[in-house]
């Protein structure tokens, strides 16, 4: 039998001694052990998903390489049919260009910013 | 900023270098100094970005635009020969495209599969396909018969794709918008056009080499939202109009 709201009134909090008594703490022993990682399922090898890049910089050591490649990968698309064979010479000289230009002259070996950061001098004061 | 003088000029040099131009006698010295006094002048250290990231990009524009300006640009028409000319133009709109240049890097992959040099093949091809997509638009119309052919096939190709993504192209290579411009006003992040853009490329690459048809790319959830919106606005594509009109 349930008993109704009303059935009893509350009288108020008659006294406070049941808090006091607290139980023993007790070892938590029932810890299940971790599961070894490939137990989990759903999770794709880091092969098959593409890692984030990171920037990197054209160098004038593989200046030359990079030219190469162009002449190499304009060939292929010129006899695939993708560059026009009036196009080819153009098109190819203009990427050149473009990553000529990316190139600097010089070796990009200095890099203020880090290096002094690296010797506890404070640049950011100084641009 | 001094220390940073002779890497500013290094940047005008390696344009002056590409372009086959006097860096000095260009202007391209002046402009890339005052680029980077301009830029040590705005430099917010508290962004944590490295000043030479941050100014790299600009200093390249400058000294480019000046190059375009000078007069050395405008006497290759009668010194240099005519393909100089059209790739020095041409080039010069890469840098639009694939603003990653600006900053020396390659328009490599947003994710790397661990095969560098197919990679960098890859990014090469992609600034090729663009390249190709920006002679055609100098050539159409100027090009003789003959040219205007093959023009029409990659434009055919780029009509048969979704209405967004040939409004993408015309916007970028057509109208010469930037990336960033083309996701503001789609109110979308530039990383979105960027990726996509790739996309785009790689199956323009795809399709033209061969004579089957390749499944068009699909549209990126990122930007679903414009390719509605532009459908129910336009009836075809820029490039589809162009193809039916020729």
């Amino acid at each position: 039998m349930t008993k109704k709201i009303g059935d009893k009134k509350l009288g108020g909090v008659k006294s406070t001694t049941h808090a006091t008594e607290v139980d023993t703490t007790r070892p938590v022993g029932s810890v299940t052990s971790i599961k070894p990682a490939g137990g989990v399922g759903g999770i794709t090898g880091p092969s098959a998903i593409g890692k984030r890049r990171a920037t990197r910089l054209m160098t004038l050591e593989e200046r030359e390489q990079l030219l190469q490649m162009i002449n190499e990968e304009a060939d292929k698309m010129f006899k695939s049919g993708v560059i026009p064979p009036q196009k080819k010479e153009v098109v190819a000289k203009a990427v050149k260009m473009a990553i000529d230009a990316s190139i600097l002259t010089e070796k990009e070996t200095t890099q203020p910013d880090k290096e002094k950061k690296r010797s506890g001098k404070d640049t950011t004061q100084e641009e | 900023m001094l220390e940073h003088k002779e890497w500013a000029e290094s940047i005008a040099r390696s344009v002056a270098r590409a372009w086959n131009m006097d860096w000095k006698l260009d202007g391209l010295d002046g402009a890339a100094l005052e680029a980077l006094i301009f830029c040590s002048r705005r430099f917010e250290p508290a962004r944590g970005i490295p000043f030479r990231g941050y100014a790299r990009k600009r200093i390249h524009e400058a000294s480019t635009e000046a190059a375009r300006k000078s007069k050395g640009w405008r006497r290759v028409s009668s010194s240099a020969s005519k393909v100089e000319q059209e790739a020095r133009e041409i080039s010069a709109e890469l840098f639009n495209i694939f603003p990653e240049l600006r900053s020396g890097e390659l328009p490599l992959a947003e994710e790397t599969h661990g095969d560098a040099e197919h990679e960098v093949r890859t990014a090469i091809r992609h600034l090729i396909v663009g390249a190709t997509i920006v002679a055609a638009k100098q050539g159409v119309g100027t090009a003789p018969p003959d040219e205007i052919v093959d023009y029409k096939r990659l434009i055919s190709k780029i009509a048969m794709l979704e209405p967004i993504h040939q409004t993408m192209i015309w916007k970028i290579y057509w109208e010469g918008e930037s990336m960033r411009t083309v996701a503001s006003e789609w109110d979308t992040d530039e990383l979105n056009v960027i990726r996509e853009h790739k996309v785009i490329l790689t199956w323009l690459l795809k399709s033209l080499s061969t004579s089957k048809e390749i499944q068009k790319p699909r549209v990126r959830p990122g930007l679903r939202h414009i390719a509605l919106k532009l459908k129910r606005t336009m009836t075809e594509g820029q490039f589809s109009k162009f193809v039916s009109r020729v």
